[in-house]
Parts: structure tokens; C-alpha cells; sequence
């Protein structure tokens, strides 16, 4: 083929374009360890990270869910936990006043611990968070749980909705136990209070028969408040295994990512090489060809 | 005298040929110069020596339309390059990933959840969704720049096609004046096969050259641009491209080719379709996550305000966080009588924002597979315009080893003419000293 001597010049510069640009690309790559500089570099890999990325932000989010939400039961427990040394303090009292020998000195003093222990519980059924938020009213959390009526009487004032807080792409857990599950009808509370009425002015035949009547009152207590400590419990542990899954997939889709993302160090650094020795080959050539000229042997 | 006249024709024939090398010579460095020969033929006279026939530009007609039909290509697709590269890169750029600001918001719903009545998380959500207005008005007043500089690059090569054709135009009359003449044009073809070459650039052309020397021009579609020594004049509106002959006129479309269609099918094929597809995004987004926000209820017990307001002609550019929301009237929960520790209606909110991220990512995936098609017609047709100009140089290119060759084979002629005159007098010399 007939080669002008303009085209075997404009030839000679391409070449060398074509190398420091391939050059570049690479020695980019390298530099910001990023395989894709740009979508269309992979437009597949680019959905697939994106993809990745979206489901990372929602694994982490998850994790903090599950976070908060085992601060939130953990705190519940407490109270609950607190419930239950109650129950059993006023257990013992009870089971004493239980005696038909007491004498009326005897049970009023019985009488003036239960007045101490029956407002702890009160107290502990509405215990608030940091926020001053009630933790047993519900969606109610303004609103104390357990308030006494017109009447005297205690009622409960929340609702019974249950938070559910999302864990996982699929499954949620419960974020509130409710009050109403704790004492269903204030039942337990408005029995201890008309009991304590008659432990602090003892009738003349006593407060046996009350005093057995309430025992077993207060075990059914004991047993709803047991079952939600067992409730939560069991959601705290669910909530365990959920994270070490999470932690799980996080890890690897992260991995997934960084192996779309990243630049395979050897094979870039290897073509950068091969890149720059055609660079230099190429430079090489023009420089020799360019002084061969049958004008220099006229 | 006869053997006298005919060295001389030979010594004027060798100066001619050398003249033309060295005008070669000169121009190996032009872009567009088609080297010249000169063509020798025998004298009709008898025994009258050698003459100069013609001094012709050595070009192949075929070879030039390849030229151009190709740079035309590579305008094309190298001109919608730039502007599609450019919203490959700020659509798929990191921080302008809707998807991130989405999941922002998906989060701060999911953390409210735990604490539906807390001000801290309701606040947090409202953050976030400023976040996603950020993206949207970055994206919109990108795409817009884009546009008006669209717009802008459309009128100037308007303006640069105009003004060639008008010079085509011009140097047919006088190349058609210079053949009657029997002048030469070689000089002056050159330069207006590098206009054609501009002009093919700018815009597909299909090419018939005339006997008189004219050359008629138009584009592929048909709409004439040169006739003779009339030119058409393009004119641009919005991105309308209109071409006007002679009171006629025609509007181009992305199948004209060169820079033009480029830029038309830029217009058509990715802008146009890149805004609509995140215009129903936006919409889409406001009125599912409205809807949701309105039918939970605030804090007041009143039914939830709406989060966003948008002006549907124009959803992306005018999108915003409605004015009347605070974070006591984000509708969290499910019922009117439900207190405010109520998370019900959060759920739905998150479910109306499903399925959003994935047509943003979508069109991600979209524009990055148009780009990279359209970056390998770049390289097909870039390797065939430099083939194409390559067959062009290898033939109307100038070699200088070939002119050197050349000029030591016509000094040689030259100085064998000269012999033959010297040979000539010593014979004349020597019939004289016979006296």
C-alpha cells in the first residue's frame, strides 16, 4: 500500500494517543481503586452496586432498629422485673395477714407496708422513659396508663396498640407491651385497693378470708406479668439471632460490592505496564522512522 | 532544428514535472491536499517531442464520499457522546444517587417506628426528605443546563452550515467560470472538498458533481442544501432545525446525521426521555407518599397534611417540601383516636415509597447501556473514517520518498534533454567547421 508521508506522521501521534490514554484509564483506576470510573464502564455492575448499596443503608437501618428496640424492651423488663419483687414482698405480707390470730395492732401495721408496696407498683406500671413517655399506655404515650376515675377507682386509660418495628426486609417485632395486658381491667389494682381499706381499719372478724381471697389474686397478677417478662424475653432473643443474621448478610453483601467495585490491583497495574511499553515502543518507532528520507542521500 | 525542438520540449516537460514535485513537496503537510502529476504525451507533431497533456489532481471521487459519509458518523455519535456522557456521569454520580436520599427516608420512617411520638425522629424524616429535594433541584438544573447549552450548540452550527453552503456555493460559479476558461482548479477544488469535509461534519450530505465542474449537495434526506451556485440556509428553533432553499422548507430530523442529528437524537432519544422518566419519578413519589401521609393522622388527631406540592407540568423542576407541614401534622398513625405512641400508618408510607429507588436505577442502568452502545459506534465509526481517510491519503496523499524518487528522475530527463541540445550544437559545430 501507497502510505503518504503526512498519514505515516499522523499515524505515528494516534498511536501514541491511544497509549497515554489507555494509560491514564488505568493509572485512574489505581489511583481511586475504582473499576467502574463511570457507568457505562458496566452498566450492569453500576445497577448491581447501586442495588447493593440501597440494601446495605436498609440492613443498617435495621440494625439500629433492633438496637432501639432492645434498649426499649430492656427498659419494660426492668420495670416488669420491678413489678415482681413487688408481688413477692406483698406475697409474704399477705400470707401473714393471711393468719386468723393477728390482732388488729398487728394487721394495721401489716396494712402500712402493703400502703408502701401497692404505690411502687402503681408507680412501675407507670413508669415513663427518658422522653417522660409512658411505656405501658400503648399509643397512648402521653396519657398515664393507670389513673383513678370519679369513682375512686383505677382505670386504665391507654389503648392496646402494639408498635411493630421492622427488623428485616419481612418480619417486625413487638416494640411495647400494653397495660392492659399487664392488669387486664385494673382488676388487680382496684382489688388491692378496696383489700388495703380493710387491712388499715380490720373488721372484727379479721382479714383471713380476704387475706386468702387477695392471695390468689395476686398470684393471677404475678402470672400476667411473668408471661409478658417471658414475652419480651423471648422477643430479646429472636432479636439476637436476627442480628447475627443481618450481620451476616451485611458482611456479605458488602464483600459483593467491593468485589464489583474494586479494581483488581495486579491485572490493572500488569496492563498499565503493558501500556506504557507500548507508549515508549511506539515513541520509539516514530523518532526512527521519522528520520528515514531519500532526501537525505540526494 | 527538429532534434533542437524536441530536446527542448523535453527540458520544458522535466521543468513542468519538477515544478509539480516540488509544489507536492511544499504541500505534504496540508490537510486535504491532493498531490498533482503532471501527464506527459507524446507530440501529434511528427518527430515534435514530448508536451505536457495536464497537471491533474490525483483523487477518487468514491474514496472522498467515503470520507464524508463516515465523518458524518463519527460527528454524529462523538456529539451525542457529549452530552449523553455528561448525564451518564451526574445521574450515576455517588452523591447524586437518589437511591441513597430514598433510603434516607426509608430509614428515618423505619427509626421512627420505635418512637412514633418522638420530635427528634419526625424531625430527622423531614431532613431527610430536604436531602431528596437537594438531588432533585441539582438534577433538574442540570439537565436544564444541558438543554440551553443544547440549544446553543444547535444555533452556532446552524449558523456554520449556512455559511458554508453560501461558500460552496460560491466557489462553483467561479470553478464553473475556470472550466469554461479551460483554467485550472485544482487549488480551488481542494478547498471546497475541505468545506464538504466540514460540512459532512455538521450534517449527512450526498454529493453529485456536475460536468461543468458544480457540485450539488444535499442532505441524505433529500432537503437540498447546495444547488449550483444557490445555497440553503438551516435556521434553529428550540431544537427544530429547519433548512430553507429558495423559499422551501424542510425539517431536519436526528436521520440527517453528522453533529445535526447527534444533537437532535440527544434531544429526542436522551434528555427528552431522561426528564420524563424522573418527572413521572417525582410525581409518582409525591402523590403515593401524599396519599399515605393523608389518609394517616397527626398528632392533633387531625388526617395527615400532604408532604409535597409540584406544578404537574413540570413535577421535576418544581417539586417541593409543601410549606404548610410541620412534624406534629406527618400522619403517622393509623386512626384519629390512637395517641400519639400510634406507628400503624408508618408502614403504609414506607410501602408507598416502594419500588421508587428501582426506576431511578432503572434509568441508571438505561443511560449507562445507551452510552457505552453508543461509545463503541464511536470506535466502529472513528476506525472507519480513519480508514477511510487513510484510502484517501494512501492515494492523493503526498509521499516525499516517491516526490525525491520523482525529482532525481526528472533532473535526469533534464539533463538528458540538455545532452541531446549540447549533442545537437557539437553536430551543428561541427557541419559548420566543415567550411
Amino acid at each position: 500500500m501507497r502510505v503518504s508521508s503526512h498519514q505515516l506522521h499522523l499515524n505515528s501521534i494516534k498511536n501514541i494517543q491511544i497509549n497515554t490514554e489507555n494509560f491514564n484509564e488505568k493509572s485512574t483506576q489505581l489511583a481511586t481503586n475504582k473499576r467502574i470510573l463511570k457507568p457505562s464502564d458496566d452498566p450492569l455492575g453500576t445497577v448491581m452496586i447501586m442495588n447493593l448499596g440501597s440494601e446495605i443503608k436498609s440492613l443498617e437501618q435495621y440494625k439500629t432498629n433492633m438496637d432501639a428496640v432492645n434498649f426499649s424492651l430492656g427498659q419494660q423488663e426492668v420495670q416488669l422485673t420491678g413489678i415482681v419483687n413487688q408481688i413477692y414482698s406483698l406475697q409474704s405480707l399477705l400470707t401473714t395477714a393471711a393468719d386468723d390470730s393477728m390482732g388488729e395492732a398487728e394487721i394495721k401495721a401489716l396494712g402500712q407496708e402493703m400502703s408502701v408496696a401497692f404505690p411502687a407498683i402503681v408507680d412501675l406500671l407507670n413508669a415513663t422513659d427518658s422522653d417522660g413517655k409512658y411505656y405501658f399506655s400503648g399509643s397512648k404515650t402521653d396519657e398515664q396508663p393507670f389513673q383513678i376515675d370519679a369513682t375512686g377507682n383505677y382505670v386504665y386509660t391507654g389503648d392496646d396498640i402494639v408498635r411493630e418495628v421492622a427488623v428485616s426486609d419481612d418480619s417486625s417485632v413487638k416494640n411495647n407491651i400494653v397495660g392492659d395486658d399487664l392488669d387486664p381491667g385494673a382488676g388487680f389494682l382496684n382489688a388491692m385497693q378496696d383489700y388495703l381499706v380493710d387491712v388499715n381499719n380490720p373488721p372484727a372478724g379479721g382479714v383471713g378470708n380476704q387475706s386468702r381471697v387477695m392471695i390468689d389474686k395476686l398470684a393471677d397478677f404475678l402470672g400476667t406479668i411473668s408471661s409478658q417478662v417471658t414475652t419480651i424475653g423471648s422477643t430479646m432473643a429472636s432479636l439476637d439471632s436476627i442480628t447475627t443474621s443481618n450481620q451476616d448478610i451485611t458482611t456479605f453483601t458488602v464483600n459483593l460490592q467491593d468485589d464489583l467495585s474494586a479494581v483488581d490491583y495486579p491485572e490493572a497495574f500488569i496492563s498499565m505496564k503493558e501500556s506504557m511499553a507500548a507508549y515508549e515502543s511506539s515513541m520509539q518507532v516514530y523518532s526512527t522512522v521519522s528520520k528515514l528520507s531519500l532526501f537525505s542521500y540526494i | 532544428m527538429s532534434m533542437l525542438n524536441n530536446a527542448l520540449s523535453g527540458l520544458n516537460a522535466a521543468n513542468i514535472a519538477l515544478t509539480v514535485s516540488g509544489q507536492n513537496v511544499a504541500n505534504a503537510a496540508v490537510e486535504g491536499y491532493s498531490r498533482q502529476q503532471a501527464q506527459f504525451k507524446t507530440s501529434n507533431v511528427y518527430l515534435g517531442g514530448v508536451e505536457v497533456a495536464s497537471v491533474d489532481r490525483v483523487v477518487d471521487a468514491f474514496l472522498n464520499d467515503d470520507i464524508w459519509r463516515t465523518n458524518s458518523d463519527t460527528n454524529f455519535y462523538e456529539n451525542k457522546q457529549s452530552y449523553l456522557g455528561f448525564i451518564e456521569q451526574i445521574i450515576g454520580t455517588d452523591s447524586l444517587n437518589l437511591n441513597n436520599s430514598l433510603a434516607s427516608l426509608t430509614n428515618a420512617l423505619n427509626a421512627a417506628t420505635t418512637k412514633p411520638d418522638s420530635q427528634a425522629f419526625r424531625q430527622q424524616f423531614l431532613s431527610s426528605v430536604e436531602g431528596l429535594m437537594q438531588d432533585f433541584a441539582q438534577i433538574n438544573g442540570a439537565l436544564a443546563g444541558q438543554e440551553t447549552k443544547l440549544n446553543a450548540q444547535m444555533s452556532n452550527v446552524a449558523l456554520s452550515v449556512s455559511s458554508i453552503t453560501k461558500q460552496i456555493a460560491e466557489i462553483n460559479s467561479s470553478i464553473g467560470v475556470a472550466t469554461a476558461n479551460n483554467q485550472s482548479t485544482a487549488e480551488q477544488k481542494d478547498n471546497r472538498e475541505r468545506l464538504v469535509n466540514q460540512l459532512s461534519g455538521h450534517i449527512g450530505v450526498s454529493i453529485v458533481e456536475r460536468d461543468n465542474g458544480f457540485i450539488d449537495i444535499s442532505t441524505s434526506s433529500g432537503a437540498p442544501l447546495v444547488v449550483g451556485s444557490k445555497a440553503a440556509s438551516i435556521s434553529v428553533s428550540g431544537t427544530t432545525v429547519t433548512s430553507e432553499f429558495i423559499g422551501q422548507k424542510f425539517t431536519l430530523d436526528k436521520n440527517v446525521g453528522g453533529q445535526f442529528g447527534g444533537l437532535i437524537s440527544v434531544d429526542n432519544d436522551v434528555i427528552k426521555p431522561t426528564l420524563a422518566t424522573l418527572n413521572s419519578l417525582v410525581s409518582d413519589l409525591a402523590d403515593d407518599m401524599n396519599g399515605a401521609l393523608q389518609s394517616g393522622f397527626d398528632l392533633n388527631n387531625d388526617p395527615g397534611e400532604a408532604l409535597f406540592t409540584y406544578n404537574p407540568l413540570n413535577p421535576l423542576g418544581t417539586i417541593e417540601i409543601n410549606p404548610a407541614i410541620t412534624s406534629d401534622k406527618l400522619g403517622f398513625k393509623d386512626s384519629s383516636t390512637s395517641g400519639p405512641g400510634d406507628n400503624s400508618n408508618i408502614a403504609n408510607i414506607v410501602t408507598s415509597m416502594a419500588g421508587k429507588g428501582d426506576k431511578f436505577t432503572l434509568l441508571v442502568g438505561e443511560l449507562a447501556i445507551t452510552s457505552k452502545q453508543n461509545l463503541s459506534s464511536i470506535s466502529t465509526a472513528t476506525s472507519l473514517s480513519e480508514n477511510a481517510i487513510a484510502a484517501r491519503d494512501s492515494f492523493s496523499g503526498v509521499n516525499l520518498d516517491e516526490e525525491a524518487a520523482s525529482l532525481m528522475h526528472f533532473q535526469q530527463m533534464y539533463s538528458a534533454n540538455a545532452k541531446v541540445i549540447s549533442t545537437a550544437d557539437q553536430m551543428f559545430k561541427s557541419l559548420l567547421q566543415m567550411f
